[in-house]
């Protein structure tokens, strides 16, 4: 299953040639900071690209009851759909974060050495952090995706974000705005990745948050995908 | 079928959940209630002040266009001891400041734990509080509006309350 993500994936040129320039967009402030700045805020945007509509589309193809006529688990096929996600996003990070390294060493050579040394730490940590934040997505994605058809899950993600940063800041209402908030910080935990990886905030409450959002995402997606009839023959 | 396959073939219901979901689900709870349980009991607050959780501090700032008023203070300190019971613990001055601010209480945890979680550091570090206790005013964008270091009495307590009210305009 997980192989089969990364060929429905990374065999398709249009979306091949997309992640590589996503991959020099993370790559350039690497490169250029020389892995002091790691910005990987699009990797949200590889992220929607591998997730969205990550079961749903297989449900409308029918390749899911291709796949369910063989003798596998329903939450195997969940879960294969899931770390083939994280595989390629992983895969992503890894190519662009080796990619900064080498534009960096290339502007070292074609400057005569003159900046630094690339700093692997801080980058690894940003790719980390950027990698755990986009298996929160991915797990929303997995969940929404196994009731709603084709890209809506991707909708209702915005949708849901928008709603909740816009209740979260009417003035007007305080009470609204915090618990808007309060749903905010336990539907989406925002995790500082830094202190965890360097194991200063292990037990930190976002971690727990995180954790437990990521968890319940996943069992959910588990439940609905396991009682859903789908359609064979005609459809 | 091969191998593989076979070897992952289930018995029963293709639908029915595998049992360990239920012991993942369950460990991710008790990580939640720990990770609850770790953070410093502190943070409730002291006195009859009702103070906010650090991270969703700037938000409600932004929503309601109350500043932040941050308590920084230190479980060894004397001086702060006193700003509990007599500044925070006095049901006019906890009033005014649930009315007119955001509180939040930073507290120091050096000489307990030897160092202090990231984010009391760089609140420390952002706002360069020297000693305990040290009270600052910002508004939601983290810019400080005023500071009072240290205790003296109820009087300059309430003075300096309501000139930070006066300068961030404050509704009453």
């Amino acid at each position: 299953m997980i192989r089969r993500f990364l060929r429905q994936k990374l065999g398709s040129i249009g979306l091949a040639i997309a992640l590589l320039l996503f991959c020099l967009l993370m790559a350039g402030p690497l490169a250029v900071s020389g892995g002091m700045a790691p910005t990987f805020g699009v990797a949200t945007v590889v992220v929607f690209l591998l997730a969205a509509g990550i079961v749903s589309r297989d449900v409308s193809g029918g390749a899911v009851q291709m796949i369910l006529s063989r003798p596998l688990r329903r939450t195997d096929y969940l879960l294969g759909r899931y770390v083939g996600f994280l595989t390629t996003l992983a895969i992503v990070l890894a190519f662009a974060i080796a990619l900064g390294f080498l534009l960096h060493e290339a502007g070292r050579l074609a400057f005569g050495g003159q900046a630094g040394r690339y700093l692997w730490t801080p980058a690894l940590i940003g790719a980390g952090g950027a990698l755990l934040q986009g298996a929160l997505l991915g797990a929303i994605l997995l969940f929404l995706s196994t009731f709603l058809p084709g890209f809506s899950d991707l909708l209702a993600l915005i949708a849901a974000t928008v709603a909740l940063a816009v209740l979260g800041g009417i003035p007007r209402f305080p009470k609204l705005a915090e618990a808007a908030n309060a749903a905010r910080e336990n539907l989406y935990p925002s995790v500082d990745w830094g202190p965890v990886f360097r194991g200063e905030a292990l037990l930190s409450p976002d971690l727990g948050r995180y954790v437990l959002a990521v968890t319940v995402y996943l069992l959910l997606a588990a439940w609905i995908f396991s009682r859903r009839e789908f359609a064979y023959g005609q459809d | 079928m091969d191998r593989t396959e076979r070897r992952r073939a289930v018995s029963g219901s293709q639908s029915r959940l595998p049992t360990w979901i239920l012991f993942v689900l369950l460990a991710a709870v008790v990580f939640r209630f720990v990770t609850q349980a770790m953070q410093p009991k502190v943070d409730a607050g002291a006195g009859l002040v009702k103070w906010q959780s650090r991270g969703s501090a700037d938000a409600v700032a932004r929503a309601t266009g109350k500043p932040v008023l941050y308590d920084f203070t230190a479980e060894w300190c004397a001086p702060c001891k006193i700003l509990d019971t007599e500044g925070w613990g006095d049901a006019r001055i906890a009033r005014f400041v649930g009315d007119g601010f955001v509180p939040v209480r930073v507290m120091d945890r050096i000489q307990e734990e030897g160092r202090n979680p990231a984010e009391v550091a760089a609140l420390q570090g952002r706002y360069k509080i020297e000693s305990f206790p040290t009270l600052i005013v910002a508004d939601a964008e983290g810019r400080e509006i005023a500071r009072h270091v240290g205790w003296r009495d109820k009087d300059t307590l309430v003075g300096f309350l309501m000139d930070a009210a006066r300068r961030t305009r404050v509704p009453r």
